[in-house]
């Protein structure tokens, strides 16, 4: 059954001057859940969403947001969402604090209770001015202020860029508390482990379009599990349909094995390697790194 | 005390401020060699010196150059007339120098480098000062030189030159101390010209009233050794004494300080927003607050010094008729209100600047993704624009209003007639058209071409150079009423300004208007 929309994209395209940033990008973003919008840098993913702001404007395709069109009605639509900006710039002169406050009311309005606990939880001196914040710290102001909003939709874009590992921990309990409650969130990123820890479904860009999207298991589906395995004989594999780079070498009195299979056919793999008498066995479920690098190297869209 | 390393210290600041040492030194010596040559060939002989005299021997002058002693005499003159630019360059100057191998550095983290080193921890410090010491000293001498060689008494000329070193060295002792009491340089530039603009006032009131307060002024005391009256050395004494005292509460409170901190650190910074923060317009306000605040005092001394010396200039035009040809010839009466027109169109250059300044700091906000992150939050892009012109406005009234008061004060001061006031005033009405239409197409320029935003600036340019030199040129009058300073009119005082012109630039302005909001409407934000 498919659940409401709150982000359709379809066939979205954009030029700047001889630039063709978006070239037909499809995105589809369900109420409720987390997605993942991968790429490259330069691949589209900002200017996507400045389009979904209303900050820029598409040349064609279809966009819309919570149903409508997020250049047309922009303000009213602003009132439901909270946006982390790729590059965080904030008013030099003022406090961490008085930022948080500005942005986060001129949003959907702010709840003290949250903002409260963000900086406590992030480990912010409100007080400083922010020209004297390191870059993590100004990052830190942008995503409190983002997720103390009182709004069913937060748009990222390289939200944890500068922060440390241990903010980083925080930053996805945040977003996964926030995801319980049946906020939206929209993650552009390239730090793939993360996407992977946060992620319902996800969708990877390239050149502007959209190269694939789904959920992380259906992704899987599609690239080949790692099998590594030492086995007393020599395992029937030869000729196998949906086997990869395979290697086997004997050693002493063992079999060593490594290959690449379709996980459609692992069940044949692991039961020809049962039969030569398995003693040790690795199977590794291809990670979001090798999805991504499978997606980039060769296969043209 | 410790000034280890203070001598690879002085050394590193010779080899990296060079080029500022030596404008200051070229500047003040310079600006020293132009006063010598100008007043040599405009007062050849002591007759024409005595006349120069009698035109300085009242208070706008006191107040402005200080009360000379000796004033006929060469020495006199030209110290009357590099009076009022030595009065801010030798202050600027120690605070400069001072400031750079101080707290710059500090806020830079320089001094943190430097001082993980085998430095003593005062060594920067008086590194600094020593350098400022030394500036001063070459350029106040350097004076001295200039003036012997135009036939000023040997002695009389060293007391001059001293006079004015001294002056460098107490401000340099004052910065030394406010990079100690206040955290950013910029603060300390602050305290600086702030001492300056005091110095300088109480200087005058002392002089105008003779009154004791300018014994309370660095400049009373240059002024106080008379070196072209009745010479006397003993005021130096005071200049080194309070310089000695400054300097030491300033290492004093420098070897009880941790690095990177401050007597007073910054304005108490608020974690939270006010109300008038999380209004948009309020926000607009509260951030440009010293901008306004900056233009409007220097806008304020810039007019009050023109309209003081209405008078002495209506006199020169007077005697010397050739004067008279850039305000147009035959006037008689109506000299007064073209000279207050002149005025006028200065302050309207202004403010012009002023206006066109801050909308295409609009540019710059977008360049750091403040306007994006701003959109990005539930304000119309429309409501947006408004509110920052909005801003630039109220900036702009406060700027012209106060500016067209000080001139108009000041004018009437001089000129001896209470009604110069309103009569100036209600002329400066007239001025806005040729305001606003800056206004109007520095927004065009934001709304739909913000690459292009130097070319506000350039119509900017031009239009101060039709206004203000086409006259002079015999350019064709069509030509110089293109500008929109002259397209007002040129003759606001008395209520003779071109209804045309005014008409023509407020409908053209609301075109612009039109096109900037439309423009901005439609357009990608960021947009590089």
């Amino acid at each position: 059954m498919p659940q409401p929309q709150i982000i359709d994209v379809r066939g979205l395209r954009k030029r700047f001057g001889t630039t063709q940033a978006l070239d037909g990008l499809d995105l589809a973003v369900h109420e409720g859940e987390i997605h993942g919008f991968i790429g490259p840098n330069g691949s589209g993913k900002s200017t996507t969403l400045r389009v979904l702001l209303g900050l820029v404007r598409a040349d064609a395709g279809e966009v819309s947001l919570f149903g409508r069109d997020p250049w047309a009605d922009a303000v009213p639509l602003h009132r439901r969402l909270a946006y982390v900006p790729g590059d965080v710039a904030l008013w030099p002169g003022l406090t961490g604090g008085q930022c948080i406050d500005i942005l986060a009311r001129a949003h959907g309005g702010l709840r003290d209770d949250r903002r409260r606990e963000l900086i406590e939880r992030f480990d912010l001196d409100p007080g400083k001015r922010a020209r004297d914040y390191s870059k993590g710290n100004r990052q830190k102001v942008s995503l409190v202020a983002a997720l103390a909003a009182d709004v069913p939709l937060l748009i990222l874009d390289e939200p944890t860029a500068g922060l440390d590992p241990l903010m980083e921990r925080v930053f996805q309990d945040c977003i996964r508390e926030r995801a319980a409650t049946g906020c939206t969130v929209l993650l552009s990123s390239h730090i793939l482990a993360e996407v992977e820890a946060l992620a319902d479904r996800v969708s990877i860009i390239r050149e502007g379009r959209t190269i694939m999207h789904g959920t992380l298991d259906d992704l899987r589906r599609h690239a080949r599990t790692v099998v590594t395995a030492s086995t007393a004989r020599r395992p029937a594999l030869d000729g196998i349909v949906g086997v990869d780079e395979l290697e086997i070498t004997s050693r002493d009195h063992s079999v060593e094995t490594h290959c690449h299979v379709d996980p459609d056919h692992l069940d044949t793999v692991i039961g020809a390697l049962h039969e030569a008498t398995v003693r040790s066995l690795t199977v590794s479920r291809p990670g979001l790194d090798d999805l991504f690098l499978s997606a980039y190297s060769g296969n043209d869209p | 005390m410790n000034l280890h390393g203070l001598r690879t210290l002085v050394f590193i600041q010779w080899r990296t401020g060079w080029k500022g040492i030596a404008s200051w030194i070229v500047g003040a010596v310079g600006m020293m060699l132009l006063t010598a040559i100008a007043i040599k060939r405009l007062y050849p002989d002591a007759a024409a010196l005595a006349g120069y005299a009698a035109t300085q021997d009242n208070p706008t002058s006191y107040m402005l150059n200080g009360k000379i002693a000796g004033l006929g005499t060469l020495g006199g003159v030209m110290a009357n007339e590099f009076s009022f630019l030595g009065a801010f360059l030798f202050p600027l100057m120690g605070v400069a120098l001072v400031t750079r191998g101080t707290r710059r550095d500090e806020e830079l983290g320089r001094l943190e480098l430097l001082l993980s080193s085998p430095v003593g921890r005062q060594a920067p410090q008086v590194a600094a000062v020593l350098t400022a010491v030394t500036v001063a000293l070459v350029s106040g001498l350097g004076c001295s030189a200039v003036m012997a060689a135009y036939g000023v008494p040997v002695e009389g000329a060293l007391a001059f030159g001293i006079g004015f070193a001294g002056v460098g060295i107490v401000f340099a002792a004052i910065a030394a101390a406010a990079a100690q009491i206040v955290e950013r340089s910029r603060a300390v530039w602050m305290v600086g010209m702030g001492s300056a603009v005091a110095a300088y006032v109480l200087r005058g009131v002392g002089d105008v009233y003779d009154l004791w307060v300018r014994w309370l002024s660095p400049l009373g005391w240059a002024d106080s050794l008379r070196p072209f009256g009745a010479l006397r050395w003993w005021p130096v004494a005071v200049t080194v004494a309070v310089s000695a005292a400054v300097l030491a509460g300033a290492l004093l409170l420098n070897a009880r300080r941790d690095l990177g901190d401050a007597l007073i650190r910054g304005r108490p910074a608020s974690p939270t927003a006010s109300r008038s923060l999380l209004d948009p317009l309020g926000r607009a306000l509260i951030l440009r607050r010293g901008v306004i605040i900056s233009w409007t005092l220097v806008t304020v001394v810039l007019m009050g010094i023109y309209g003081a010396f209405t008078d002495q200039i209506i006199k020169a035009i007077e005697k010397n008729p050739n004067l008279e040809g850039f305000l147009g010839s035959g006037l008689g009466t109506q000299l007064l209100e073209r000279v207050m027109d002149l005025f006028l169109m200065i302050l309207a250059f202004i403010v012009a600047g002023f206006v066109v300044q801050g909308v295409l700091a609009l540019r710059g906000d977008e360049e750091q993704g403040l306007v994006e992150y701003e959109l990005a939050g539930a304000m119309s892009r429309h409501r947006w624009l408004a509110v920052r012109l909005l801003a630039v406005v109220i900036g702009a009234v406060v700027v012209g209003a106060t500016g067209a008061a000080a001139v108009a004060i000041t004018t009437a001061m001089s000129t001896g007639t209470a009604s110069d006031v309103g009569k100036m005033m209600a002329g400066s009405v007239w001025l806005i058209p040729a305001i606003v239409i800056f206004l109007a197409l520095a927004a065009a320029i934001i709304g739909v071409l913000p690459r292009y935003a130097m070319a506000g600036w350039a119509f900017f340019a031009v239009a101060i150079l039709l206004a203000y030199l086409g006259p002079g040129f015999n350019w064709p009058t069509a030509l110089v009423n293109v500008s929109p300073f002259r397209a007002i009119g040129e003759r606001l005082v008395g209520g003779h300004a071109s209804i045309p012109g005014v008409t023509a630039l407020l409908g053209l302005s609301a075109v612009l208007l039109v096109i900037a909001f439309a423009g901005f409407r439609r357009r990608d934000v960021p947009r590089t």
